[in-house]
């Protein structure tokens, strides 16, 4: 399955020589994240200091070259801490996302191609998820079982599921019908290669380009539950834990809150932009997702 | 192969096949049984050996159920269906799986029945390496030697169907059909998709392998000139049930049923001089889930009188194998012999 | 009856007031690959009462040229870059856009294959029929509902003041199909540009939607121009013929002449492609090849690589309709050796 779904990104993505009739979107978007990431792996070597290490010689001082973002209240290098964020926000963003993508599609998957009861189960569990607001709902999870990034894994995982397993029901819904997957069943092939080689790769394209818009939105997930102390807990450098130590002294030393701040924004540019380029590509209909 | 092979290919003996309407989640609770549609509705029939029959109907009348009911897609609900004297029991998947290897199916929409992610060399090339047709290091020989088999060039193979014509990719659905080795083919509209031009290399390519690799053949189509063209008897289908069925050349030359003679006079031919007149056959097919009572043509049908609306009409044999499910099916056939059918032709 | 029909079908091809002239008419589609020539220099003409039947293969350009006369190419990426489409006398390709809603909505009607795209899902038919009344015509609410049971009577729909209230969904395919020729006749138009419209539909319902038009046509006098892809229909209904192929008009000749005696290659090739109900043939004579790329099309006939009768200057020599018998046009640089 996660064979299948690294097939069907290098295929929308077309490995093979075709960076060049990427669009301006697409190419914008890949550089920006591409670079994050890079510098997010090599943040040992880009990093000039080591971000949990506290200078109280150098408490809130403004940006400089020798400290391009300035320090914090208890003196560590804000650069240095933005980049090691990428570690975390990144990862967390990526796992949360994706962990969810993969049963999700195949929930919805297996449900739009059986139909009948499972089905009829499957889309009542949907509608009930969906009548509570997504965020409400993490909240509250994560509120009955403690702060931390395990309880946001396990609360996400609880509930992230379900707008894919909505949108590759639907395109089963649609492949299920068509002649060639009629033709595999004719030609004596297991429910299960039919389902997952036949049907997925022609109904993922939806849940790729809706999963780098969601791939945005648990980045902001999870800097929103740090700034609201129910994520990555300090001195852990998560952009949005550090948004929340700065809050403090927002007039005072206001690159604290800001450029971590920043740092989120360029993130979820570079993934918009990404998503945005990959509907162009699919020629789905995705676009308004955002 | 010490049993002697039975005369019959694939014998069907008053086949039901029904659908069930889909229910809501509160008539699923109350238990209440969904409505059944019966697309199918007591078929019996025999393939011989090297034979093609052609089926031909309009739009709801169950000839691509009953189709795909012979290859175990849909399930029997009642009746059965042998194949090579063995029962076909869709239940069976292991079974099934085994019976794939003899018969096969080319559908009709060139657009849909191949998979957009895979080359041509990857939808041919699973069926070779999944049924083990031949040694894996042989398949991409075999690809190639399909592909040659339906007048295409090996580096097709290459290529996604999208960058296929119409007239290609249905060769390709008859590569991948042919690629088990079956001995019998249903084809399901296989050229009515296609442009005449395309078409007729299409039909050409059938009769050849028919020929060359003794296959028999149910040709579904709802053209009467193309099912003329390919087959040697004939079945003709109204709203689930055989009306007519026997040789292709006598039920083209007297054609004993009234529906038959009216599709045969609603067929438009190449000839001016047969400028369009009064319409042949009034009104529409009726919904398959409310079937008229007796004789389901007498709402269209203009010999229809009160025997008709009140009692099925028996099957009545005019020799030869000759059928016909109508009441006065003797006297149809002298009417057409009368007016020679005629007079339209 | 059958020679009265004759001798009405071959004077209505021969005279008659020509409703419709399309000369010179060139639609490009200008496409990030290539330009696409959908239409080069079709030349035709439709007269009062009479039908003029369009065949031709997917791709020969013979849906384009419907739109083409009514303007309703998509543009961009398409243009019409020459040509004058006359209509009574007007050039159509000068009109406002708001003259050739005029022109639409009351004077010439399209319909179209696909009869459960053609009519919106969420309105009764009633309705619908009756729009265009309303529109063009300022007609009353009662005044077009009366008028549009009247129009869906004309056309054999039984009890047609309560199923005036049904939706699409509640029609069969073929009675919608009526129901859109219902819609067309409304306002009694002078052309109707009927493109496949019987495609999609069974024989027997295909029959009786034909002879319905050619009633509607007896009784109105309204030309008609029939695109289909269907040599037999186009025998069977029309009074005079054009042959397309890549754009091009290769043939053209009233009915009788054209299946009688075909002046051109491809027209002897569609005729050869289609099993014959009559007979049992043992062997069909398709045209071989594919169609052509119509982004590289060479200069000279573009039938030419398929053609058994070709000769190396046929690729490289421009063709153009030429005059091979009465009202009979041929683009073919060699008539004479068909049949040879």
């Amino acid at each position: 399955m996660t064979a299948l779904t690294a097939r069907s990104i290098s295929a929308a993505f077309a490995v093979r020589g075709e960076i060049g009739r990427w669009s301006v979107t697409m190419k914008v978007g890949v550089s920006i994240v591409g670079l994050i990431v890079l510098a997010g792996i090599f943040a040992p070597v880009v990093a000039p200091y080591n971000p949990y290490f506290q200078d109280y010689d150098q408490v809130l001082l403004p940006p400089s070259w020798d400290h391009l973002f300035g320090t914090d209240m208890v003196g560590r290098d804000l650069f240095s801490r933005v980049i090691y964020g990428i570690r975390i926000d990144l990862t967390v963003g990526f796992i949360i996302t994706y962990v969810p993508m993969i049963y999700g599609v195949a929930l919805g998957a297996l449900a739009g191609y059986f139909g009948g009861t499972f089905d009829v189960v499957l889309m009542r569990v949907l509608d009930t998820a969906i009548a509570f607001p997504f965020l409400v709902l993490i909240i509250v999870i994560i509120a009955i079982l403690g702060p931390g990034v395990h309880n946001i894994y396990i609360a996400v995982f609880l509930v992230a599921w379900t707008m894919y397993a909505r949108l590759a029901r639907a395109e089963m819904l649609v492949e299920r019908n068509k002649d060639y997957m009629l033709a595999a069943r004719t030609l004596g092939y297991p429910t299960s290669r039919i389902i997952f080689r036949h049907a997925l790769p022609n109904i993922i394209n939806s849940s790729i380009v809706f999963s780098m818009a969601d791939f945005v939105l648990n980045v902001l997930l999870l800097s929103g539950l740090s700034f609201l102390g129910l994520g990555v807990q300090p001195p852990e450098p998560e952009w949005g834990a550090m948004v929340a130590e700065g809050r403090d002294f927002i007039f005072d030393a206001w690159w604290i809150c800001t450029l971590p701040g920043l740092a989120i924004v360029l993130t979820g540019t570079g993934l918009s932009l990404i998503g945005d380029g990959l509907s162009q590509r699919l020629g789905q209909r995705h676009q308004t997702i955002l | 192969m010490t049993r002697a092979a039975p005369a019959a290919v694939v014998a069907v003996e008053d086949l039901v096949v029904e659908f069930r309407a889909s229910r809501s989640i509160a008539a699923l609770l109350r238990g209440i049984s969904a409505r059944r549609l019966r697309a199918v509705d007591g078929v019996s029939f025999t393939i011989a050996r090297h034979e093609t029959l052609g089926l031909v109907g309009e739009s709801g009348s169950g000839k691509t159920t009953l189709g795909r009911a012979l290859l175990g897609l849909y399930r029997a609900s009642e009746g059965r269906i042998t194949f090579e004297g063995a029962p076909i029991r869709a239940q069976k998947t292991r079974e099934l799986r085994a019976l794939r290897q003899h018969m096969q199916m080319v559908f009709q929409d060139p657009y849909s029945s191949l998979n957009p992610r895979m080359t041509v060399g990857q939808t041919l090339g699973e069926v070779l390496r999944f049924h083990a047709v031949c040694a894996k290091s042989e398949v991409v020989a075999e690809v190639a030697k399909l592909l040659e088999l339906v007048g295409l060039s090996a580096d097709m193979a290459a290529r996604y169907p999208s960058a296929l014509s119409g007239g290609q990719r249905q060769r390709v659905g008859l590569a991948r059909a042919l690629a088990v080795r079956p001995n019998f083919l249903v084809l399901d509209e296989p050229v009515a998709a296609l442009d005449v031009s395309i078409q007729a290399q299409i039909l050409n390519l059938l009769q050849d392998l028919r020929d060359e690799l003794g296959l028999t053949i149910l040709f579904i189509a709802h053209e009467l000139s193309v099912v003329r063209h390919m087959s040697t008897r004939l079945a003709v289908m109204y709203l689930g049930k055989i009306v007519e069925i026997g040789a292709a050349d006598a039920i083209f030359s007297a054609p004993s049923h009234p529906y038959t003679q009216g599709l045969m006079k609603a067929v438009p031919r190449l000839i001016p001089e047969r400028r369009h007149r009064e319409a042949v056959l009034k009104g529409d097919v009726p919904s398959p889930l409310a079937v008229p009572s007796g004789c389901r043509f007498h709402p269209r049908c203009p010999m229809a009188r009160d025997l008709c609306r009140a009692e099925t009409p028996p099957v009545v044999a005019l020799g030869d194998g000759h059928e016909a499910a109508c009441h006065f099916a003797e006297e149809a056939a002298r009417t057409w012999a009368a007016t020679s059918g005629g007079a339209t032709v | 009856m059958g020679t009265d029909a004759a001798r009405t079908a071959s004077r209505r091809a021969g005279s008659g007031e020509v409703v419709l002239e399309v000369s010179g008419l060139v639609t490009e589609f200008r496409l990030a690959h290539g330009t696409i020539r959908a239409n080069a220099d079709v030349f035709l003409r439709v007269r009062k009462g009479a039908t003029l039947g369009v065949v031709g293969e997917s791709g020969s350009g013979k849906s384009v040229l419907c739109r083409a006369i009514l303007r309703l190419i998509p543009s961009p990426p398409g243009f019409v870059t020459a040509g004058r489409v006359l209509f009574e006398g007007r050039d159509l390709l000068t009109l406002s856009e708001r003259q050739m809603r005029r022109v639409r909505g009351t004077q010439i009607k399209m319909v179209f294959q696909n009869p459960m795209t053609s009519l919106n899902p969420v309105w009764p038919i009633g309705d619908q029929i009756t729009e265009g009344l309303r529109v063009h015509y300022g007609l009353g609410r009662a005044a077009a509902r009366r008028q549009g049971i009247e129009l869906l009577r004309q056309v054999g729909i039984p009890s047609p003041e309560a199923r005036a209230r049904e939706y699409p969904f509640q029609w069969s395919g073929g009675m919608l199909q009526r129901a859109v020729v219902a819609m067309a006749m409304a306002g009694e138009p002078k052309l109707l540009l009927a493109d496949e419209l019987t495609t999609a539909l069974d024989v027997t319902i295909q029959d009786q939607i034909l002879a319905l038009l050619l009633e509607i046509q007896e009784r109105t006098g309204m030309a008609m121009v029939l695109v289909s892809h269907d040599m037999a229909v186009v025998a069977e209904t029309c009074d005079e013929v054009a042959v397309m192929y890549a754009g091009q008009i290769m043939e053209t000749a009233p009915t009788k002449a054209l299946f009688n005696d075909p002046k051109h290659p491809y027209t002897v090739g569609l005729m050869n492609s289609i099993p014959s109900v009559e007979r049992r043939d043992d062997r069909l004579l398709p045209i071989p090849g594919q169609p052509p790329d119509l982004t590289r099309l060479n200069p000279g006939c573009p039938f030419a690589a398929r053609c058994s009768h070709a000769s190396p200057d046929c690729a490289e020599t421009p063709v153009a309709l030429r005059e091979v018998g009465p009202a009979h046009h041929s683009a073919c640089l060699y008539p004479e050796r068909i049949g040879a």
